[in-house]
């Protein structure tokens, strides 16, 4: 018992890539018993790595999303130290079993009886054809949920879509809001904020789920649709067009309101963020930036001259940027009371003094990823960030307890074990 | 599923009204209570309705020793607070977390602000992007040879608004099952730093092996994610299995040299002008259509008035009116679907202090005291 508020909440998660798993990780987080349940026939690319054997040459100089293996090593089990999976896996249990046999699928059913949430993710078809269908898991447990996380959910034309993340958001609207300030969507590059939010959508809807169980006796089918959860995300867009017709431009770094814009600093590809809102932050920023008389000069003495010249603004700001560092102009600025922020690149965000403040960062050792520190769960309870229960969880690392929890004998367990379901190791024919 | 349980949202600004507003789209009452002059979030419209439909509005002085004495009998009913108060806020109107628990064993109070309420940067003012920049991967978003390039608007404060909302949610069902009251503080820039993707598995990758992302870092590849075509812009992507499938529906001689998805730069000239040419004379669906139904993820880049119409939304019944005062708007129904029931229209968002007599009255202010709150225009 955690004392957290998902306190014997079981899930069991089949999440893969990233919604899915991130999603049950933060009802972890929450305090849930969560288990994930995984296939060591079956290697799912950009779960638990690109691949599950590569080579240390061939992810020496690969992109860290692509390999970020600890010391650029693989290492003997590359499965426990891939960053992406670990990220997502503090808090769980993992247990294997292959559900494409009937021996597997009856191991899983008894888990599910013991279960009040599912969690899937995979592509469309995948579900239906291991036979993990809603109706089947109600068979096991009546009133368990099951959260269906999906590009295009699962009704409607386009259900069977192929899609990733930034297919969700291509579809959704995202690329064409938010373009450079002049340029098309072939200036952009990948941000994906569909699969954190389809994470959230899938913490949402499990919780949603049971508060409905709670009053109803009854589980629900939660169908999260990463397009319409995304779409969610820029609703008020879609609102201000659909009641004014008025087509929706992308602003780049500027605001569609004030002044706003991402300004170069001191050294190499260092860049700052300075929104001004009204003038009494026009004037704070004059003064910090030594030039008092621009706050009664005509060109910019109101919010709406300020932005009819705003490439001029920009050059005074810039000006003033360029002789500071990054956090110096963030600093002298926030001290005037404005809006300013130094762009943080992934050293300096590890390295934030208010985020080490707030013990943000927390350190988890892993038997086959080691020690390091890790974005910990994004809230405080009663002034404190939750220790981690358990670190990033290794494949099939609690098979033996987890199977004796369903009962299955010692002997049922060697002829599991000799069948492929259980391991701690990936089939050996899966490179 | 939240029927009966009252939330009152204390908060401005974007991302808690939000939260708040995920409370009230699945049931709870929540009252929103705001200074005379509304919440500053009022002076735009669509973001107002956007982050407060459903809600109800109590107009308060918190000034005012008798308004803030009324609040008090609103909170003793209450079973969540959201609030967004800075550190001075919350000492000029008694809404620190502690003070709001002291003797509401089962309440839950979230604040949402967007640096938390401690440390070195907990008095910054932020906007959107600045959160965006600090705490996101700005850094590594968009052109080596521009600046970094930004998200869409609303992601982000939508983002941290959502990430609140699931924290306020599963708080509730612990209480709801026999727990005590809590206190989560919830940093809109911790809410940042911990978005999966890009940033905090790049967090990770750095932790492991010490390299931070960079703009540029990531070579793409053919075909590029954005292709203009002959009424917009698509989407694909053909990397891996799908270079196969995606050679096959193009029937480009062009590609046949290529066995997988090559890096953009090292595909010559000719070959992109081939490609290009057989974009420019389809539109953004032809083109999606025929690549899914060869199992090629590709999709068109919508315009809001693109999603509006969209047949797969449409089937789906996703958009839901609503209204902008006089006005009929349109706004992306539930985030996630329940099998249940759906109105075809969102409630309003109230005007402001709509609701302050009659949530008053409900929680047990009695008239004297309301006519006292209303004469002196503590009240709207």
């Amino acid at each position: 018992m955690t004392g957290l508020p998902l306190d014997g909440v079981r899930v069991i998660d089949l999440g893969v890539v990233l919604a899915g798993p991130y999603g049950a990780m933060m009802l972890a987080d929450l305090g849930a018993d969560v288990i994930r349940v995984e296939n060591p026939q079956i290697f799912v690319p950009m779960t638990r790595g690109a691949r599950a054997r590569p080579s240390k040459e061939s992810v020496a100089n690969v992109p860290s999303i692509s390999g970020g293996y600890p010391g650029r090593d693989p290492g003997a089990r590359p499965w426990n130290r891939y960053p992406w999976f670990n990220l997502t896996a503090r808090n769980k249990r993992s247990m294997t079993v292959d559900l494409r046999r009937s021996e597997g699928l009856e191991v899983f059913g008894r888990l599910v009886a013991t279960a009040d949430i599912v969690i899937e993710n995979s592509a469309p078809g995948v579900m239906e054809r291991l036979g993990v269908t809603w109706e089947w898991l109600r068979e096991q447990k009546p009133d368990i949920s099951l959260v269906r996380v999906s590009a295009f959910g699962q009704t409607g034309p386009f259900r069977d879509h192929k899609a990733l993340g930034i297919q969700v958001e291509a579809f959704g609207g995202d690329d064409l809001v938010r373009t450079y300030g002049g340029r098309g969507p072939d200036a952009n590059t990948w941000a994906v904020p569909a699969d954190h939010g389809g994470a959230l959508a899938a913490a949402y809807g499990a919780i949603l789920a049971i508060h409905h169980r709670r009053r109803t006796g009854e589980g629900l089918l939660v169908d999260a649709s990463l397009v319409e959860m995304f779409v969610n995300l820029i609703g008020p867009l879609v609102l201000r067009h659909a009641t004014t017709g008025e087509a929706i431009e992308s602003a780049g770094n500027r605001s569609r309101k004030w002044v706003q814009g991402c300004y170069p600093c001191k050294g190499e590809d260092r860049w700052v963020v300075v929104t001004l809102s009204d003038d009494h932050d026009w004037a704070a920023l004059c003064r910090v930036i030594g030039r008092p008389e621009l706050v009664r000069d005509v060109r910019f003495n109101t919010l709406l001259k300020r932005r009819a010249h705003h490439d001029e603004v920009d050059d005074i700001i810039a000006a003033w940027t360029r002789e500071h560092g990054h956090r110096e102009a963030a600093e002298l600025l926030q001290q005037a009371g404005v809006a300013a922020g130094p762009v943080l690149d992934d050293a300096e965000a590890f390295a934030d003094p208010h985020l080490r403040a707030r013990g943000f960062f927390v350190e988890m050792t892993q038997a086959d990823a080691g020690t390091h520190d890790y974005p910990g769960p994004f809230w405080l309870r009663n002034g404190e960030r939750p220790e981690p229960r358990r670190p990033p969880v290794r494949l099939g690392e609690h098979n033996a307890e987890l199977y004796a929890e369903l009962g299955v004998t010692p002997e049922e367990y060697a002829r599991l074990e000799a069948g492929g379901h259980i391991s701690e190791e990936f089939a050996p024919h899966i490179r | 599923m939240l029927e009966g349980l009252r939330v009152v949202d204390l908060s401005t600004g974007i991302p808690a009204g939000f939260a708040a507003r995920l409370l009230a789209d699945n049931g709870a009452d929540v009252i929103k209570v705001e200074s005379p002059s509304g919440d500053v979030l009022r002076q735009d419209i669509y973001d107002f309705v956007y982050c407060n439909m459903g809600k109800r509005s109590v107009a308060l002085d918190l000034e005012d020793g008798d308004a803030r004495a009324a609040l008090d009998v609103v909170l003793d009913r209450a079973d969540v607070v959201i609030e967004s108060c800075d550190a001075v806020g919350r000492e000029r109107y008694g809404l620190d977390p502690d003070r709001l628990r002291a003797g509401r064993e089962t309440l839950i109070v979230i604040s949402v602000t967007p640096f938390g309420g401690s440390g070195p940067y907990r008095d910054w003012r932020a906007s959107e992007h600045v959160l965006y920049g600090m705490g996101h991967e700005m850094y590594a978003t968009g052109q080596p040879d521009l600046p970094p390039g930004p998200l869409a608007p609303y992601v982000s404060w939508l983002t941290i608004g959502f990430s609140a909302a699931v924290v306020t949610l599963a708080a509730m069902y612990g209480v709801a099952n026999g727990q005590g009251g809590s206190h989560y503080d919830i940093s809109g820039f911790e809410a940042m730093a911990a978005s999966i993707d890009r940033r905090a598995h790049a967090l990770v990758a750095y932790a492991y092996c010490g390299d931070p992302l960079t703009r540029g870092g990531t070579p793409e590849m053919f075909p590029p994610h954005a292709n203009p075509c002959a009424d917009g812009w698509v989407s694909v992507a053909a990397g891996g299995l799908w270079w196969e499938p995606f050679c096959r529906v193009v029937g480009l001689p062009e590609l046949a040299e290529f066995r997988t998805a090559p890096a953009v730069g090292t595909v010559p000239e000719d070959v992109h002008a081939a490609w290009r040419n057989w974009c420019s004379t389809r539109t953004k669906r032809e083109i999606s259509d025929l690549f899914q139904s060869a199992g090629v993820p590709s999709e068109p880049m919508n315009t809001m008035a693109d999603l509006l119409r969209d047949d797969h939304l449409r089937s789906r019944s996703f958009f839901k009116g609503v209204d902008v005062d006089d006005s009929a708007g349109m706004v992306p129904g539930p985030i996630v679907r329940l099998g249940g029931p759906e109105p075809d229209a969102w409630p309003a968002a109230p005007r402001l202090g709509e609701h302050t007599i009659e949530v008053l009255r409900e929680a047990g202010v009695d008239e004297q005291w309301i006519a006292r709150l209303t004469a002196q225009e503590a009240t709207a």
